[in-house]
């Protein structure tokens, strides 16, 4: 039985008075990659948030690798790297200084920079400020700063926008390397089934604030040959009525 | 936190301030050499007080706390409200260090640098100053030992007022994330000391007096400022 990463007991965060969260229900496994789907505004990226110590629950309980995420906050976040909405950088440093800033708050020394850059496709040698890189490019450099500090739990919120075909199958490449190899952790949000379709092993289908469904991908390739766009269709028309 | 103060310089575009610095410390001894020239030509007696380096010193140090005040307020918005206003702020708190570290350290980074610049300013201004009048006369009294230590003395006092200024116009400013509100804050708490300096400013006795007075006040509002702001930050969410 694997261990777990991150498990929420009906968490809830509320927005001027509107349930934006509601009896969210998670369990994430070590070493596995879990994908959340969800329609626009359904919650992902306010759920991601708080699995980040971003927000603050006003109900309910959320544990990332077995810490509590409000009271230790700080334990948690030595040992997750994530990319919540775009990407912020220091605009006016190249790759490299960004990355050393990043890893110097993180306590971590001795990090072979050149090749966490090269792992995403990026030229360690390249001097111009992340000003002047494409979305695709500073994508890709929020990756490498997820991942820079070996991370036991990446949190990732639509982590291929941008990125062309390549660089998307690049990633997940690099994604599946990381789970296997270093026993990684991953928690991904897309909007391209496709993608989650090829590397997820666990899908959580999120619709209006509470996870309406938790199944392992294998069980929906059972249900579903066609792909997962046939069960997330079928799902969120069932979702949607019942809520 | 000297980490942490190193990882602001290098965050932040420090050269900028260096250079803004130079500027204000070259205009700055324009004016003070432009004060002592004008009593030479004009005989009006309000003006001759500045023929005399106390009260000539005094003008300058009103002159550049004003300066960098401002400067002040525009690195707290470059370091603190545009940092903590923005999705900038996604990045700060993804990192494991006690949030109240990472700011104090920001307050702290522009806190030192404003007063190593405030006195660095002043004293080259008033030796160089000094300096060029073993060539062309314009005061009627000398450049003592007592006059140096006086400078060192004004510079300093002007110099953790101009900071304590920068740190309280940034609170204000952080209540509405404002760079304007910021900026326009430091104006006027140095608008209000120059104001109430230049009344003082014949009257060696009240200036050291108010100068005392004023530098107590603005630390203890500047002090409360930063606990208030590490308090709010500790609670603070990334919407």
């Amino acid at each position: 039985m694997k261990e777990v990463a991150v498990q929420t007991h009906n968490l809830i965060k509320t927005f001027s008075g509107v349930d934006v969260i509601k009896n969210y229900n998670m369990t994430v496994l070590r070493g596995s990659i879990y994908g959340l789907l969800g329609a626009n505004g359904a919650g992902k990226t306010t759920a991601f948030k708080i699995l980040s110590g971003l927000l603050v629950p006003i109900g309910g309980k959320a544990e990332v690798l077995g810490k509590d995420i409000v009271s230790q906050r700080d334990e948690v976040l030595k040992n997750i790297g994530t990319i919540i909405e775009t990407p912020i950088f220091y605009e006016h440093l190249p790759a490299k200084e960004n990355l050393e800033i990043h890893l110097s708050y993180m306590g971590i020394e001795n990090v072979d920079i050149a090749s966490v850059l090269e792992a995403v496709d990026l030229q360690s040698t390249n001097r111009h400020p992340v000003s002047k890189y494409s979305l695709g490019m500073r994508q890709r450099l929020g990756i490498a700063r997820a991942l820079s500090h070996k991370p036991q739990l990446l949190i990732l919120d639509e982590p291929t926008n941008g990125l062309d075909p390549m660089g998307i199958r690049k990633m997940r490449e690099l994604f599946l390397k990381l789970v296997k190899e270093e026993n990684m952790t991953i928690l991904i949000s897309s909007h391209i089934l496709s993608e989650i379709q090829y590397i997820a092993d666990m899908i959580g289908v999120m619709v209006n604030g509470t996870i309406i469904e938790e199944v392992p991908l294998e069980t929906i390739k059972k249900q579903y040959p066609d792909g997962l766009e046939d069960y997330f269709f079928n799902i969120m028309d069932g979702g949607q009525s019942n809520a | 936190m000297l980490k942490w103060m190193r990882l602001e310089f290098k965050k932040h575009k420090i050269n900028t301030y260096v250079h803004a610095s130079v500027i204000i410390a070259i205009v700055l001894f324009i004016l003070v050499f432009l004060f002592a020239y004008i009593p030479t030509i004009d005989n009006d007696s309000e003006m001759q007080i500045f023929r005399d380096y106390h009260n000539l010193l005094m003008v300058c140090g009103v002159l550049s706390l004003v300066s960098f005040s401002i400067l002040s307020s525009v690195m707290y918005c470059k370091f603190i409200i545009q940092e903590y206003g923005s999705n900038r702020i996604y990045m700060l708190f993804s990192y494991p260090v006690h949030r109240g570290k990472i700011l104090f350290s920001k307050v702290l980074s522009v806190f030192l640098f404003i007063i190593v610049a405030v006195f660095m300013c002043n004293t080259t201004v008033f030796t160089v100053f000094a300096f060029t009048e073993s060539f062309f006369s314009l005061m009627e009294d000398a450049f003592t030992v007592e006059l140096i230590l006086k400078t060192i003395q004004v510079s300093i006092v002007m110099a953790v007022i101009a900071a304590t200024i920068g740190v309280i116009a940034m609170g204000l400013g952080y209540i509405k994330k404002s760079v304007p509100t910021t900026i326009v804050s430091a104006m006027l708490l140095s608008s209000l000391f120059s104001n109430i300096a230049s009344i003082n400013i014949s009257n060696a006795a009240s200036m050291n007096m108010f100068l005392i007075i004023f530098m107590g006040v603005t630390i203890a509002a500047g002090s409360i400022t930063t606990i208030m702001l590490i308090k709010k930050v500790d609670r603070m969410e990334a919407q």
